[in-house]
């Protein structure tokens, strides 16, 4: 009897670590470390969309130049001359028609010191961006100075600090959503996620804290008890830094109102809560801007200007044929579509490497079969939440296509610099609306911890070995 | 029936994904461009006739472009294209002069680099002519 009451004790214990090590948190942990690594040292440096720009942002803010400041016709601050020239040599080459990195150039790079008391004005187009999205990168800087201060080690340094700030975020992510943990898992570990995530970019923040954002909304709504203060005020913390990083993503906070209102408490509370959210998602903007307004800076170096973008002028046409307007919605739609569904999936750096076609078209339909099998036997999504969820995913797309046409040159069809991954935050919300509690599967709750690992392991490695045969 | 509702949204979801993934292709793209594609086809016309015609249409249109939108660099660039194929050296020069104008300095798609080229260009051609 002994014997057999201790045997039980150890199954219970074997159970209760498989249990654990197949709890989706801790495999997105575990898959996120080793795969966020290896691409961190795949990748070519400076190669993520806008990587160099974003990292001599985060470079200037490391040293103390939150303030932009005003040279001659210029607006930016001062760089190493050296961490220019070495971001500098990685920049247009011309993967497209086959051109390679050799590890040998990447050697004597990363060997090319700092050197920072050889400055050079920089004249930063960027200096808008408001530096809560650097936070991570000002860390990762710093940290990798302590050992080596070359250039490309201070890059790598941030790329780690922003993919450990990545994983932890959406960990927390994962261990408080109520359903879809699996669906969260396997978007957080897509391969255009983790890219962007082992990137120096405003990217690694807007995700994990709209992933976060979702998380937090679906924990309220699910909870058995009522929301405190402290709910309330977690969710609008991370409203606020999340609106801080990119614009354009307004609806999802408004996820909110997923909470039905007896876990709120009264109308009332209701109504401070929404304003208090509405209030962080435009507050950043507003202070950061009205800010260096204050400055009265010059307008600086410009990123784009073979055409006149945006402006009131484009408005002006838009307005006086909106049908027009929302026809070229539609086209565009049709004619750029695949094209922004790769790019949420599998199109990486200023390359536009495309990982293969096939692959990436199953990968969005594995994402679906994912969200559809990722049920929940007893938490019930009703009808006005799956249209609170509908508003707030097919709301942001609609936003994000028709404020890209606002600012493409004026007169243009075609949207201009959408890329399918501003779509990646509201992927978790708009696969939200496959779930189903009908039809429960229990051979897909026994099986689906195994089976989407292993996926997402097969497609994370076959990324690696596509990123190592691309680029170098 | 109740599984058949339970399955609606995945469909309709996988629908649009596959209609966007395999979207048929449209002849859909900026004013500009359109009207720069003429010009290139002309190029590649060798009846004479048809040649004329279509660099007569592609030209209005760009010059028209060029009049509405007075700032965008890249109108410029093109019509400057145009005039240099029809042997408008000056007018090729003036348009050029103008892409450089509106669009230097940028960090991303620049344009002025080839406008650059093309008034070089249209201004050693000139010249060859004079001499000739």
């Amino acid at each position: 009897m002994f014997q057999s009451m201790k045997n039980g004790i150890g199954h219970k214990k074997v159970q209760i670590t498989r249990e654990k090590l197949f709890c989706p948190e801790n495999l997105f942990l575990l898959i996120g470390y080793v795969f966020g690594f290896l691409l961190i040292y795949s990748n070519p440096p400076f190669q993520s969309n806008d990587e160099d720009r974003h990292f001599y942002n985060a470079y200037l803010l490391s040293t103390g130049q939150i303030t932009p400041v005003q040279n001659k016709n210029q607006v930016g601050g001062y760089l190493p001359k050296n961490l220019y020239a070495v971001s500098d040599m990685y920049q247009g080459i011309p993967f497209s028609t086959g051109a390679k990195i050799n590890y040998k150039m990447l050697k004597e790079l990363s060997a090319v010191p700092l050197n920072k008391e050889a400055q050079e004005f920089y004249d930063n187009s960027s200096y808008r961006i408001n530096p809560v999205s650097y936070f991570p990168f000002i860390i990762g800087i710093k940290a990798a100075a302590l050992i080596n201060s070359n250039p490309i080690h201070l890059l790598w340094g941030a790329r780690i600090a922003g993919l450990l700030t990545f994983l932890l975020i959406v960990f927390f992510a994962i261990k408080i959503i109520p359903v879809h943990k699996w669906v969260l898992f396997a978007v957080a570990l897509s391969p255009m996620t983790i890219y962007q995530a082992t990137s120096v970019s405003y990217d690694v923040l807007c995700l994990s804290l709209s992933f976060l954002i979702i998380a937090l909304a679906l924990k309220y709504a699910f909870m058995e008890s009522k929301l405190r203060a402290g709910d309330i005020a977690l969710y609008c913390l991370a409203v606020l830094l999340q609106s801080s990083t990119k614009s354009g993503y307004f609806l999802v906070p408004l996820f909110f109102l997923v909470v039905p209102l007896k876990n709120i408490g009264s109308v009332k509370r209701l109504m401070v809560a929404v304003t208090c959210i509405v209030a962080a998602c435009f507050l950043p903007s507003l202070l950061w801007n009205s800010y260096l307004s204050s400055l009265h800076l010059g307008c600086g170096k410009p990123v784009i200007n073979d055409f006149l973008y945006g402006t009131a002028e484009q408005t002006k046409v838009i307005l006086s044929a909106p049908f027009a307007f929302v026809s070229n919605l539609f086209l565009n739609s049709i004619v750029q579509g695949k094209d922004w569904i790769i790019g949420a999936l599998g199109r990486f750096g200023y390359a536009y490497a495309k990982m293969n076609h096939t692959v990436l078209f199953f990968h969005g339909l594995a994402l679906i079969v994912i969200s559809v099998l990722d049920s929940s036997k007893t938490l019930v999504f009703s009808c006005l939440q799956k249209v609170v969820t509908a508003i707030a995913a097919i709301g942001t797309i609609v936003i994000i296509i028709a404020g890209f046409l606002f600012i493409s040159p004026v007169g243009a069809n075609m949207i201009f610099g959408l890329q399918g991954r501003y779509f990646i935050p509201i992927l978790p919300l708009l696969l939200l609306l496959n779930i189903n509690q009908k039809e429960w599967v229990p051979m897909a709750e026994k099986w689906k911890a195994p089976a989407i690992a292993l996926y997402v392991t097969v497609v994370l490695a076959y990324t690696i070995r596509f990123i190592n045969a691309r680029f170098y | 029936m109740i599984k058949c509702k339970a399955y609606l949204v995945p469909v309709v979801m996988v629908t649009a994904y596959m209609f966007f993934w395999n979207a048929p292709k449209i002849n859909f793209t900026d004013p500009w461009y359109e009207a720069f594609s003429i010009v290139n086809a002309a190029t590649k016309t060798p009846n004479t006739f048809l040649r004329q015609k279509l660099l007569e249409k592609g030209g209005k249109e760009l010059k028209d472009l060029c009049r509405k939108y007075p700032y965008h660099a890249r109108v410029h660039y093109l019509l400057g294209c145009y005039f240099e194929y029809i042997g408008q050296y000056d007018s090729a020069i003036v348009q050029a002069g103008e892409a450089v104008r509106l669009g230097s300095g940028a960090v991303v798609n620049q344009v002025d680099g080839l406008a650059e080229q093309l008034r070089l260009s249209a201004t050693a051609k000139k010249a060859s002519l004079d001499k000739q």
